[in-house]
This record gives C-alpha cells, structure tokens and sequence, in this order.
C-alpha cells in the first residue's frame, strides 16, 4: 500500500440543492454540474426539475465551482462546503 | 420496481482486500487482451478515417514521418512508453515489413494505431460521428433517482446488453439508493439519437460502493432489457483488461463522454454531445489512477481506455474530478471478474 492509496475517511454527505431561474421563472431541463473542486468529487451532473430544483448529493468537505447551464444561457456560482452540510443555491440564468 | 440483487458480489473494501488487490498478479492476462474483446472489429483504421478531417493537419505529418521513416517509427516504442513488450510486438511486426504500398499501408496502420497516443496533447475534441467505433458504445445516461432528482452520466457498453458505469451512476446514497430509471442513448449526438433510447431498470454494483460507499469501489453496471433493439444490441462492446502498475503508469489513455457543459467553448458545443480528450496516467494507486484530462459534472462512467492491436481495452471507469488531477476507478482483477459476470447477465 502506497500512500497515494489512502483515501481519506469523509464522509461525501454534503449537498447542494437549489433552483435555476429565468426572469425569475423556474427552468427544467437545464444542467447543474461541478466544474471545479478542490475535493475529489463525483463527475455526476444534475438536471432540473419541472420546478427547477436539483441536488447534487454525496460531497465532501471542500469548495466546489458550480456552473448552471441551458443553451447558451449560463451561471456560475462557488460554495465551500463543511462536512455533511446542505447549501442552497439559486442560479439566474 | 424490478428488485435488484440482494446479494452483492462480496468485494467490500477492508485492509486486508487492498493489500491483496495491491498484489494482482503483475503479469499481464492473456485472458484480459483475448477473453474480453465482444467484436472482432479491427478498430483503429475506421477511427482514423473518421478523425482524420478534423486532425490531418497536425498528426498526417508525424504519421507519414514515421511510416517514412523505419528508425522513427521504431522509437514508437519508447514514445509509447514503459510498455515494452507493447512496443517489441510492433516492432517485430514492422520488422517484417518491406517498402511495397501495401506494407507502407500495414505501416501506417500501425502508426495509426498509436494515433491515439500521438494526438494526446491536444485539448478535447467534439466527436461528430458518433455512429463510428468506438464512439457508438459510449453513452449517455439519463438518471431518475429514486426520489425523483435526474442526474445525467456516461456508461460504455462492454457487451449486447451491459453497459459499465460509475457506482454513483447506479446507485446515489443521497437519492434514495437504485435509481428508478435511467435512459441509455448510446452515441447520443446531440439532438441526434442515432440508436435511439433503452429505458433500463435492472442495475449491478458491489457491496463495497453501495454499502460503503467507498470510493475504491465506485462502479456499477447497467443491464439493458431483453426487448432492447437488435441495433443496440449489436453495437459491440470494449474490451476491459487489469494491468500491472508498470504498465498503467504514464499510459496514454482516452477518455471520452457527455460533459454537462457541453464541451468547450466554440461552435461545436452542444447539449448532449460527445467529447473526447487523451493524456498520459499521472499516478496510479491500487483501486485507481488520475490523469489530466479535463472532465466536468455528466462524464461519470465514462471509459478510459487504451489501444493494443487494434482493440479497445478499458483500463477504468471514470469517476471523480478534482484539480489536482481527475480519476477513474481501476480495472482489478475483481472488477474485471465482476464486468465479466455482469456482460454475461445481458448476453
């Protein structure tokens, strides 16, 4: 066992939920993905409900560069994440 | 709600199984290079047509170089890398080689072999004709969580009906567990479904992703139903093979998926299109290994693999992003025993 073999004991409970708007009216189908984290994380992208919610679930601790995307139509937003918290984000499109 | 399996193949992570799986028998498999290879498809000249108009500029030149030039074409071997016994298989062959246009041909397709290997320095590129091997086994994944949340990922077919993905793919802790749907186009091109969509809802995975969630287990697979279309079924599959360290170590690899992004930025992005992108393994470790190549939320599962004679060997599933250096989940000799079973189940 080498020390890169150690992963660390986190415990990837930490969530980020929220809606994706468009003049101030919900968006489906629009994509909420991680671009940048300096955390391993999951390369699982959300998509947007009928009301425009998404979750992206079992995170680490750490500081994540989120982007919303529908189109051409793009936000951006970054949150730091303590272990096993839940943010809320809103995107505006 | 089809029930999934109770019983998981017991390959839960403790200390003892990450020494033992450390110690994978460092000779190479014949069995991983002949057992796992669902077409017998020569793959590499069909890729080399097809991305030959996007890429003649900047790899023509150092093909026909090599293929000119007997002495370059030899150090192939060492730009390939560590892989010595990659490397004396193509020299041996091209040693028998005069300079007829049939062997120059035989010579080039060698060399365009390594294309994959050559090119790996550029940045992501738009795969347009994802009807071709091996973009039409790659695709996307449309999940319906449990509780109602979608997620979007990548899978890869490694078989008729099995398609290999992200443990988190399959099963999503904080979603409710095994998803209740997901949605399977296979060489999606943007608004373009060449081979249509399977709803599936059987899923495989092992006990150490979903009952641990431990990261060196993260893999998973998709078993397509029985009523899937002949010409999904009949797309052909990867290969899959487990290596020893010193040969996944700065191994070229590819890397190709449904970046939620919808890949960089420039007239080819576009929702749900595919991407492709090749960089050298940058560290290895047991369960996995990391690579630079740029991955964005949407690329979970997708197949990092590698060319040996013309085969597509998957060497790992990708998983995670990270700054420091993204990373897919290791091909084992327990995953590959597991991917075996599993391409079995939707044979």
């Amino acid at each position: 066992m080498t020390a890169s073999d150690a992963v660390p004991n986190t415990s990837r409970d930490g969530t980020v939920v929220g809606r994706v708007l468009l003049n101030g009216r919900a968006v489906p189908e629009a994509t909420v993905m991680i671009v940048e984290g300096h955390t391993s994380h999951p390369d699982l992208a959300a998509l947007t409900d009928d009301h425009g919610g998404f979750v992206l679930g079992g995170l680490d601790a750490g500081w994540y560069n989120l982007e919303a995307r529908l189109g051409d139509r793009v936000a951006r937003r970054s949150v730091e994440l303590a272990a096993g918290e839940h943010v809320t984000v809103t995107f505006t499109l | 709600m089809v029930k999934q399996p109770t019983k998981l193949p017991a390959e839960g992570f403790d200390a003892t199984q990450h020494e033992s799986a450390a110690a994978v028998d460092e000779s190479m498999s014949p069995e991983a290079f002949t057992a796992d290879i669902d077409s017998g498809e020569k793959e590499f000249f069909g890729l080399f047509a097809k991305l030959a108009p996007i890429l003649v500029s900047t790899v023509l030149p150092i093909i026909k170089k090599r293929v000119l030039n007997r002495r370059t074409l030899r150090r192939v071997g060492s730009v390939v890398g560590s892989v010595s016994s990659l490397a004396g298989k193509l020299l041996s062959e091209s040693d028998e080689l005069t300079e007829s246009d049939d062997e120059v041909e035989a010579e080039l397709e060698a060399a365009a072999e390594q294309m994959e290997v050559i090119i790996g320095t550029d940045d992501r590129i738009r795969i347009k004709n994802t009807t071709a091997i091996p973009w039409r086994r790659i695709c996307q994944l449309t999940i319906r969580a449990r509780n109602g949340a979608q997620h979007v990922g990548t899978g890869f077919m490694i078989g008729k009906r099995t398609v290999i993905t992200a443990g988190h793919c399959v099963y999503i802790h904080s979603a409710g567990g095994w998803p209740a749907h997901i949605d399977v186009s296979p060489g999606r091109n943007a608004a373009v479904y060449p081979f249509g969509t399977v709803r599936a809802i059987q899923y495989r995975s092992v006990a150490g992703w979903v009952n641990s969630k431990s990261r060196n287990h993260d893999y998973g697979a998709i078993i397509l139903p029985a009523n899937t279309p002949g010409n999904v079924q009949s797309l052909g599959g990867f290969g899959f093979g487990y290596w020893p360290d010193n040969l996944l170590n700065q191994r070229m690899v590819n890397l190709s998926g449904y970046p939620g992004d919808c890949g960089k930025s420039g007239p080819d992005r576009a929702t749900g299109s595919q991407w492709w992108m090749a960089r050298r393994i940058k560290s290895v470790s047991s369960r996995f290994f990391s690579y630079d190549i740029d991955t964005v939320g949407g690329q979970s599962g997708s197949p990092v693999w590698t060319v040996i004679n013309g085969q597509r060997i998957a060497l790992g599933i990708h998983t995670n992003g990270f700054v420091g250096g993204n990373s897919a989940t290791r091909i084992t000799k327990p995953v590959f025993d597991n991917l075996k079973s599993w391409r079995q189940q939707g044979s």
